[in-house]
């Protein structure tokens, strides 16, 4: 079941970002579902599997979307990895936490992302650019991760059972 | 070897060097598409052509509801009546602008001459605005090759990068990294048009530059491609001048004007991949 959520969870995510959320015209403003995705994954099951789950997820959608093969996936790497680190490091209702890592990992990429275009020559506002669309952007990711906290979270906490049931036994 | 495996930070550390590794080796620019990457594609292609058409489907359906709802909310059964008659209308509606965009289309592949052609549907983008290219549901299989210009009934779309078993990637026009050779239809100066980069690069602002000192560019200007490079046929249409920056001779500005793109890039369903152009041909034999 929790394998099925995820596949189905990364699926749904590569429609929301290459169809759903380009037809539906927020002027101009785009959340990043899969960043937004990875961070669930990183807080809900640790770093490794985000780690893996994002760079298959950025993997596919390099291939499919991306401008190169491994840009993603090495950004989703890191991001999964560093949202990780809040894994059973809070309290399990609370959002805020979830929303700002990513907020702030969506904010980490867009940046990115302009230094790469500011590097290759490409002229730009970055004024504009951060107030038009990195900032909101990152604050719709920030608002996608609050939804999907609590729809993810009965599938994957199935983890937390299974590791505390081992925790005990072992006890014993 | 369990050591090994169970050193979550070496892993991930293993895993970054592989992914940039895989970075560096497929930023060549003459880099061709994997079997792997192929593969992968080819295996999302479809999923991506039925979501594809399924959104635009109900996207549509959804606009033509709130554009044309006017029922009577007094009586039900009227309103369900209406309701119905809505969703038949919002279908012919849907069927008579696809008809009517294939007929412009069809129309366009009879002006464009002997360059031979194929259809393809647009059925995925990247995300985000700081590159803008688009996935096709055509690719090697159908005869598509890099390099090959995309047009459409309105213009020049953009040029294929990638291309798969089944499908291949797009850079468009608007696309920063773009550069076409193009002129001034009314003046046939030469120059060069670039994409931009804005918060909504969807509105379609292009750049042009490289003009003669002397040229005399007016708002309201054609701009097409002049065939230079092999790559684009000549006389497809660009966009059209709104506005002249270089209004003092001299000073030196990054850009002659300021062009807005033929193609609406908002409403981008089917375009033609144009396969048969003489120099592209050539440069590849």
């Amino acid at each position: 079941m929790r394998k099925f959520a995820i596949f189905s969870s990364v699926l749904l995510c590569i429609y929301l970002d290459s169809i759903f959320f380009d037809r539906i015209n927020l002027y101009g403003i785009r959340p990043d579902c899969m960043l937004a995705l990875i961070v669930v994954f990183g807080i809900l099951m640790g770093s490794l599997p985000a780690a893996v789950i994002g760079t298959a997820a950025g993997l596919v959608t390099d291939i499919f979307f991306g401008e190169s093969v491994g840009y993603n996936a090495a950004l989703f790497l890191i991001l999964g990895m560093a949202a990780g680190f809040f894994y059973r490091k809070y309290y399990a209702d609370n959002l805020i936490i979830p929303a700002l890592t990513a907020g702030l990992a969506a904010l980490s990429k867009e940046l990115v992302n302009a230094g790469i275009v500011f590097l290759s020559g490409i002229k730009f506002s970055f004024t504009v650019m951060f107030l038009r669309y990195i900032l909101p952007s990152s604050l719709m990711t920030a608002v996608l991760c609050i939804i999907a906290i609590p729809v993810l979270k009965p599938v994957l906490s199935g983890q937390y059972k299974k590791t505390e049931r081992n925790f005990f036994r072992l006890r014993k | 070897m369990r050591n090994l495996l169970s050193n979550k930070p070496l892993l991930i550390a293993i895993a970054a060097v592989v992914i940039l590794g895989i970075l560096a080796l497929s930023s060549s620019a003459d880099r061709m598409l994997t079997w792997v990457e192929s593969t992968a594609g080819s295996v999302m292609q479809p999923v991506q052509t039925f979501a594809s058409g399924s959104s635009n489907a109900i996207i549509r359906f959804v606009q033509d509801l709130f554009n044309t709802t006017d029922a009577d909310k007094e009586n039900q059964q009227l309103k369900i009546r209406i309701a119905q008659l809505e969703q038949y209308e919002a279908e012919l509606q849907q069927l008579k602008s696809e008809n009517r965009r294939l007929k412009e289309l069809l129309n366009y592949a009879e002006t464009i001459g002997e360059d031979e052609f194929i259809t393809a549907n647009v059925i995925g983008k990247n995300q985000g605005v700081w590159f803008n290219s688009f996935t096709l549901n055509a690719g090697r299989n159908h005869g598509v090759k890099k390099d090959m210009p995309v047009v459409n009934n309105m213009g020049l779309v953009g040029r294929v990068t990638d291309v798969g078993a089944t499908w291949c990637k797009v850079r468009g026009l608007i696309d920063a990294k773009m550069n076409v050779s193009c002129l001034v239809e009314r003046t046939r100066d030469n120059g060069m048009i670039r994409g931009t980069i804005s918060p909504d690069n969807k509105s379609g602002m292009l750049e042009l530059y490289y003009l003669p000192a002397g040229s005399d560019l007016v708002p309201g200007d054609k701009i097409i491609t002049n065939g230079i490079g092999g790559i684009y046929p000549k006389n497809i249409m660009l966009g059209t001048v709104i506005e002249v920056t270089r209004t003092v001779e001299g000073e030196k500005t990054d850009h002659n004007a300021v062009v807005q793109a033929s193609v609406d890039f908002t409403k981008l369903d089917e375009v033609m991949i144009i396969t048969g152009i003489p120099e592209v041909s050539a440069a590849e034999e």
